[in-house]
């Protein structure tokens, strides 16, 4: 089977000459194989990343928030920065698996799976710097809206309740939706088991599914009405984690243009994301049949129109501190320019706005080199875009008097790259446990579920 | 992340020696300081690993259970949670300053100035607040001590009743007391050789009185009789000794509610930019020498020489015009006080009498009598040495030379509150007690007598008064077996017992003094000796934090920033740009000085208006004896001095070596390094901090201050101005229904609110001092406020404007300004900061879960973090200084100004149960009661009865809202400053 053989507006999304059966091998196989020495070493690796975390936190807990280099005008700093930047990769699953599916991007078919595993790990790792950066975390529980005794409810005008909302609901829908998508291929895996307790685990999770025609037009139906659900999601929760800062009134943080300009840069950086995963994991898996360079490329097309949003945002950030006359917010963005945090502006901006304008070539989109390189490029400017958010709007805001600066200790470092360890190491558990592709619905994009197959044949 | 390339140096000790230092300054900090977390001790790291075992059953670790146990026997008078005030007086040198004291249920917590004494009418300033401090202080020494071994009360006497008195000496430093004085007078009888002498004190201008008036006296100034002040290097408003009383006389001078009103004129000629010339409204900066020719300049001009310069031309006529009054400082020399005195003649000053010392009860610092001393010692003749309540190993200016003629004294007692630099060479040491536990007596400047009374016994059971301990010398007999306080009871007791419950409900015995304006003078000595030195010179001066370093072991006062520098826990050796850009020094570069053998490096700070030629040194810090607060901070410059506030002979070296100075303010506009930053800080300045000439009050009002925020914005077409900022809500915010809106009902709950007068505050810290005693604000010490976590409720921002060589300086004390439409209240997730229905934006330390989203909101960045637990390791004796009124706040909760809600409450639960209205009470917030300016008002904002002073300033045009343009509403508001310039001058 080649191109020629397929119809003219369809493109390959397959390649290798698959059929059902070597699909089923191929993708199960990986989870069905024995520990790689590679695996084993990431593992470790990751393992001990998550240790860090840990007594970070515990070290955190133990003397409080001022082992951090927080101070009088900076009461936010790196975790806020990690909170962002890890819901903001969040982004990317759920865009890829319920908004491409509602758009019958076919395409999707070879990322999704994946794409929505990082996602929840992402949202988790982002869950955690909220949780943790409260002063008394023993009570972080009165964000959630329980009765009590007290009669005391949350303040619904706070922005950080309605993220306490948006990002549980998000977490909690991509959780659902990853999991409906995993059933079919939990029932596949259950039915290649070869020990008792594989065969318990994955037929206990594959909830009875026979494959029968009522199995899949119920899943048909539950998954269109999660994805569906979770569209507007995608949209809500970074607009949501915006208010935090549009609803202040800080400079620099009051803007109107900030929740599009956050989904825009969430998409960014959650494509840029799975770039970096899926290019080590085709190598290393051998799976550049079914994520094909075309797919990488279509990836790296979004990454130029999101980056191109993010550019254009920080243009007119500036564009609307100077039209509005308020001498405060003129200030924040020339003291981000050109003031003591220079330096991450604009590492910022040649991370996010001049390295995505090179995919504009296509030599560049089917690189796979320059490709993980430059989605590197965009995960540090997108993480040194919340940071140059966060800190430099408050280290200098209305009154000069309280204006300092703001240096991150051991402990502010340990715990973003702790989380990186959290990451991980759920990220290759799953590869080592779930199949990364989604075994059914790749088949339905093979050459072989085309219905015409035979047809095509004779021509 | 970004950090030079420079070595810093955390202290000088460091830098000098630096692995001694290293062991030495494990402990430096006070205990309320919690372990720097970069110094992970190994310890440490297992704890925290076995604690993450731990935290899975962390559910059942509680803080411990602290019992309050009640009275068995209730004393009399005493209702438990209500406290009793107390009038007593505190002793500062030459004066004193009558106080009343909070007292809970037998333990003094706050301190209010005395109405009725005239030393501080009412008010207080940092050092008396922060005194209560130094009563709790558990470095305070606990033990009498012999040869560094416990001994006790009844061997020291004895010992006493063995030494011949004619062969012994006294050195005390300057005091003014009444029974101490009889002391003096009796022991002299008796061949005791009396020597009081303080390294730092106003000797040059008592010798040049005398040699004007004839007789030893002191110049009482008020300045509430002059509309022309010039201050020739004196900053009466702060480091005088009766800065309380020339402020409040000054302030007098300066309201102005009105644009009727008028307004005294300040003229400061000064070396370094003191608090007093930065509120001035004209300020000559010149290096010492410059400032005795400019005294004799000035002596011309009065003799009528024609003298080409329009200063001293335009500061003359107005002195004449209106009839002015001329201040020296301590620093000048005896023959420029001498002029000045016969200038204050000619001006036929009203503002300035003096009260002979001989009638007073006064012991003045004498520089004879020490030498004498130290030439005593030196030959043999001086067996006993007993050093009351001063410290020559510190301070002498030559303490290496007093050390080798101490050692020449068979045997030396030191009585005194700390053991210290001297205890430690002594033989004997008995502890003095705290002021606030004795039994004393006090003569304060202006002649008034206090007793002193004691609010509890001693803490320390084997310390002892000033009289105890005087007793003991002149009869040890009677003294063998008695307890603490025993004798001076009856000595105070006999001395005042005609009114005896009178003197001590007032706290003042009627003054007894004279003090006379000028009449004859004598001969003028008429060769002038104006100086012709061209080098650097170094004067030294008293700090605003420690004194001359007894206030040095006060983290209170050690963590409060210079008014004008903003540096805490160090001192710095100012110096003006020109002059750093001459010896090519960098900011906070150690800079080396040595003279005669002795090289000390001290960092120095490039402050604007500071005269070229000169850097100034701070005495008082590099205490070296074993303390917890005072150890290791600064650097002692005492021994660069030459028995004299001047060296010329000090050769001054830069080292290329950089200090970390914790400094609260970092941006001032006038950052060396920084025109980003100043430019902004320029442009924000007539916006933030409002200011008129009086002449352009008079003529247009406050409009000119009042237009700033609108005339920054878009004029449209139709000639309109519209700010960005005008709200669509702001009909909602003027309903008549809010309760800010309603027409005044004393039924209704009060709406508080303040104003502050920036016209009238002098910078001074007494209220963010204040508000630290009654609040309860933990100190945390020079790293965490390196790191900028500094925690008071209000501070002093301080800006400069104009030129580098001569600023314009603005004072602004900001705390919560508790807005109506508050931008913490909204963003706060669990509703842990709300307002209530008087207007208080309040603070629930108890729901507060530490997002410090509100702190980040706050575009007055007023709220306080506790990042720390930094009451942890607060020793117990300390927290008997807390307010139990006030609750201690936790690590990980927020904390700001609340306007003492304790004390509203307790005056609303009076007017409750007394059924009467609350207008009928007094209510005076900490900081306002503190303010030696009365630059702040309290009150109900919509109570118009007449006599409401707050409804008064508020009314006034003056009056501005910080940010307006956020529309927060705030509570707090600002009267603009006015400076009254000379157009003569500023023309120039």
């Amino acid at each position: 089977m080649s191109s020629s053989k397929q119809n003219h507006n369809q493109e390959v999304l397959v390649t290798g000459n698959h059929t059902f059966s070597t699909v089923t091998n191929k993708i199960a196989g990986i989870v069905e194989m024995k520990n790689s020495k590679a695996w084993l070493i990431g593992f470790g690796v990751s393992n001990l990343l998550l240790g860090l975390l840990l007594i970070s936190i515990v070290y955190l807990i133990w003397e409080g928030t001022g082992i951090w280099g927080l101070n009088n005008p900076v009461g936010w700093g790196w975790a806020i920065v990690n909170f962002v930047f890890w819901v903001g990769i969040g982004h990317a699953g759920t865009l890829i698996s319920a908004v491409l599916f509602l758009f019958r991007q076919s395409w999707r078919t070879s990322i999704n799976r994946f794409a929505e595993a990082m996602t929840i790990f992402a949202v988790m790792c982002a869950l955690i710097f909220p949780g943790v950066h409260v002063g008394r975390v023993w009570h972080a529980y009165w964000l959630l809206p329980i009765p009590n005794q007290m009669g005391m409810w949350p303040n619904f005008r706070s922005p950080l309740l309605w993220d306490v909302f948006a990002v549980s609901i998000y977490f909690t829908v991509s959780l659902l939706f990853w999991y409906t998508g995993l059933i079919p291929d939990l029932a596949t895996m259950r039915d290649r088991a070869k020990n008792k307790i594989q065969a318990f685990v994955y037929g206990l999770l594959s909830l009875g599914w026979r494959s029968s025609n009522r199995h899949w037009q119920n899943y048909e139906m539950a998954y269109l009405m999660l994805a569906g659900l979770s569209t507007p999601l995608v949209l809500s929760v970074h607009s949501i984690v915006s208010t935090d800062f549009a609803i202040s009134l800080l400079p620099g943080w009051h803007t109107t243009i900030f929740p599009p300009y956050f989904v825009a840069g969430a998409i960014f950086s959650g494509f840029a994301m799975v770039v970096t995963l899926a290019i080590p994991t085709r190598k290393i898996f051998g799976l550049e049949d079914f994520i094909t360079i075309g797919h990488l490329e279509k990836m790296a097309k979004v990454m130029l129109l999101t980056g191109s949003m993010v550019g254009y945002a920080y243009a007119m950030e500036f564009f609307i501190a100077w039209y509005s006359r308020v001498p405060e917010e003129g200030f924040v963005f020339l003291n981000r320019a050109t003031g003591p945090y220079a330096w991450a502006y604009w590492i910022m901006v040649s991370c996010n706005v001049i390295s995505p304008q090179l995919f504009w070539f296509k030599s560049i989109r089917t690189n796979i080199v320059m490709l993980f390189i430059l989605s590197i490029f965009i995960n540090i400017g997108m993480w040194f875009e919340r940071f140059v958010i966060v800190i430099t709007s408050l280290h200098r805001d209305y009154l000069p008097s309280s204006w300092d600066m703001y240096y991150p200790t051991f402990w502010d470092v340990s715990l973003f790259i702790g989380s990186f360890g959290l990451f991980f190491t759920l990220f290759l558990l799953f590869i080592r446990f779930v199949p990364i592709v989604s075994i059914a619905e790749i088949k339905g994009v093979l050459p072989d579920a085309h219905p015409h197959i035979k047809e095509d044949d004779h021509e | 992340m970004k950090v030079d390339q420079k070595t810093y140096w955390k202290s000088i000790e460091e830098l000098n020696d630096f692995e001694k230092s290293r062991k030495k300054n494990f402990n430096e900090f006070p205990d309320s300081v919690i372990e720097a977390p970069s110094k992970m001790s190994r310890k440490k790291f297992l704890s925290i690993m076995g604690a993450s075992i731990a935290l899975v059953t962390m559910s059942g670790c509680r803080k411990p259970v602290q019992k309050i146990v009640p009275y068995i026997d209730q004393p009399h008078g005493v209702i438990p949670g209500i406290p009793k005030h107390y009038a007593t007086a505190m002793p500062f040198g030459l004066n004193s300053f009558g106080v009343i004291v909070e007292n809970h249920e037998g333990r003094p917590t706050h301190l209010i100035g005395n109405k009725n004494h005239p030393s501080s009418l009412g008010s207080t300033n940092g050092f008396v607040q922060a005194s209560i401090l130094d009563l709790y202080d558990p470095d305070r020494s606990k033990l009498i001590r012999n040869n560094k071994n416990r001994s006790n009360w009844k061997k020291f006497v004895n010992m006493l009743s063995t030494i011949d008195k004619s062969k012994t000496a006294i050195l005390s430093s300057s005091f003014s007391s009444p029974s101490i004085f009889d002391f003096k007078n009796n022991l002299e009888k008796e061949g005791v050789f009396w020597c009081c002498y303080d390294p730092i004190s106003n000797e040059n201008e008592i010798h040049g009185i005398q040699s004007s008036l004839g007789y030893e006296a002191f110049a009482k100034y008020d300045f509430s009789k002059s509309d022309c002040i010039l201050s020739i290097d004196s900053d009466f408003l702060n480091m005088d000794i009766n800065s309380i009383r020339n402020t409040k006389d000054f302030s007098k001078k300066r309201k102005v509610r009105s644009s009727k009103d008028s307004m005294s004129r300040l003229y400061v000629v000064e070396s370094n930019l003191s608090q007093t010339g930065s509120v001035a409204d004209h300020r000559l900066a010149l290096s010492h020498n410059k400032l005795i020719n400019f005294v004799y300049n000035l002596w011309d001009k009065f003799q009528g020489d024609n003298v080409s310069d329009t200063f001293i031309d335009a500061v003359y006529r107005d002195l004449k015009k209106n009839n002015g009054v001329i201040k020296g400082g301590m620093a000048l020399p005896k023959d420029c006080h001498d002029l000045i005195v016969r200038m204050n003649h000619v001006l036929k000053s009203k503002a300035v009498t003096y009260t002979r010392i001989k009638e007073t009860s006064a012991c003045v610092s004498n520089l004879n009598h020490f030498k004498k001393l130290l030439k005593l010692m030196g030959d043999g003749a001086i067996e006993n040495l007993i050093v009351f309540d001063s410290n020559p190993v510190y301070s002498s200016k030559s303490s290496d030379f007093f050390i080798s003629v101490m050692k020449k004294v068979k045997n030396k007692i030191h009585f005194g509150p700390y053991f210290d630099e001297t205890a430690e060479l002594c033989d004997w040491h008995i502890p003095k007690a705290h002021y606030l536990e004795s039994w004393g007596d006090c003569q304060s400047i202006d002649g008034t007598v206090s007793i002193i009374q004691p609010m509890i016994s001693p803490l320390y059971k084997e310390s002892y008064s000033d009289l105890d301990f005087l007793n003991a010398i002149s009869d040890p007999q009677s003294s063998q077996d008695l307890n603490p306080m025993e004798i001076s009871y009856k000595i105070i007791k006999n001395r005042y017992s005609s009114n005896w419950n009178r003197y001590l409900h007032n706290g003042i015995v009627k003054s007894t003094t004279k003090s006379k304006r000028s009449k004859n003078l004598e001969k003028i000595n008429t060769d002038s000796k104006k100086s012709t030195f061209n080098g650097y010179e170094v004067v030294f001066y008293l700090s605003g934090q420690v004194y001359d370093g007894k206030f040095a072991n006060n983290a209170w006062l050690q963590e409060t920033p210079d008014s004008v520098s903003k540096v805490t826990w160090d001192n710095v050796a100012m110096l003006s740009e020109k002059t750093a850009n001459k010896l090519d020094i960098k900011n906070k570069e150690m800079v080396s000085f040595s003279y005669k053998k002795k090289n000390i490096n001290v960092p120095a700070w490039i402050m604007p208006g500071h005269a070229d030629n000169q850097i100034s040194l701070q005495v008082g810090y590099g205490r070296t004896f074993d303390s917890r607060v005072a150890k290791s901070v600064g650097q002692n410059v005492f021994p660069l001095m030459n028995g004299s506030f001047v060296n010329q002979s000090i050769k001054i070296k830069k080292t290329g070596l950089f200090a970390e100075i914790a400094c609260t303010q970092d941006h001032h506009g006038m950052n060396t390094n920084d025109d980003f930053a100043n430019s902004e800080i320029q442009n924000r300045l007539s916006d933030i901090f409002r200011e008129l000439t009086l002449d352009d009050y008079q003529k247009n009002g406050a409009y000119s201050i009042q237009k700033i925020t609108k005339n920054k914005h878009l004029t449209m077409k139709n000639g309109d101005i519209k700010t960005m900022y005008e709200s669509p809500y702001q009909k909602f915010y003027d309903a008549e229904a809010k309760p800010y809106n309603k027409p005044y009902d004393p039924q209704d709950p009060p709406q508080w609110g303040m104003t502050i007068d920036l016209n009238s505050c002098t910078g001074c810290n007494a209220c963010d001092i204040a508000c630290r005693s009654e609040n309860n604000i933990p100190t945390v010490g020079k790293e965490e406020i390196l790191k900028g976590r500094e925690m008071s409720w209000v501070r002093v921002d301080r800006y400069f404007s104009g030129s580098v060589e001569n600023p314009k300086v603005a004072f602004q004390p900001v705390a919560c300004v508790h807005c109506e439409n508050a931008p913490c209240e909204q963003v706060c997730p669990v509703a842990a900061t709300v307002h209530d229905k008087e207007g208080i934006n309040a603070m629930v330390y108890n729901r507060c879960i530490g997002t410090r989203y509100c702190a980040n909101n706050c575009p007055y960045k007023v709220r306080r973090f506790n990042f720390h637990n930094y009451t942890k390791d607060t020793p117990e004796v300390v927290q008997m200084a807390h307010n139990p009124d006030v609750t201690i706040r936790f690590r990980g909760v927020m904390e700001k100004c609340t306007y003492c809600i304790q004390k509203l409450k307790e005056v609303e639960h009076k007017s409750r149960v007394t059924k009467k209205n609350l207008n009928e009470f007094s209510v005076d917030v900490a900081c306002q009661s503190a303010c030696p300016a009365d630059c702040i008002e309290f009150g109900n904002i919509k109570d118009s009865t007449p006599g409401n002073d707050i409804y008064i300033t508020k009314q006034n045009d003056r009056d501005y809202s910080l940010l307006e343009q956020l529309n927060t509403r705030p509570r707090t508001t600002y009267l603009a400053k006015i400076r009254n310039t000379n157009k003569e001058i500023s023309k120039s």
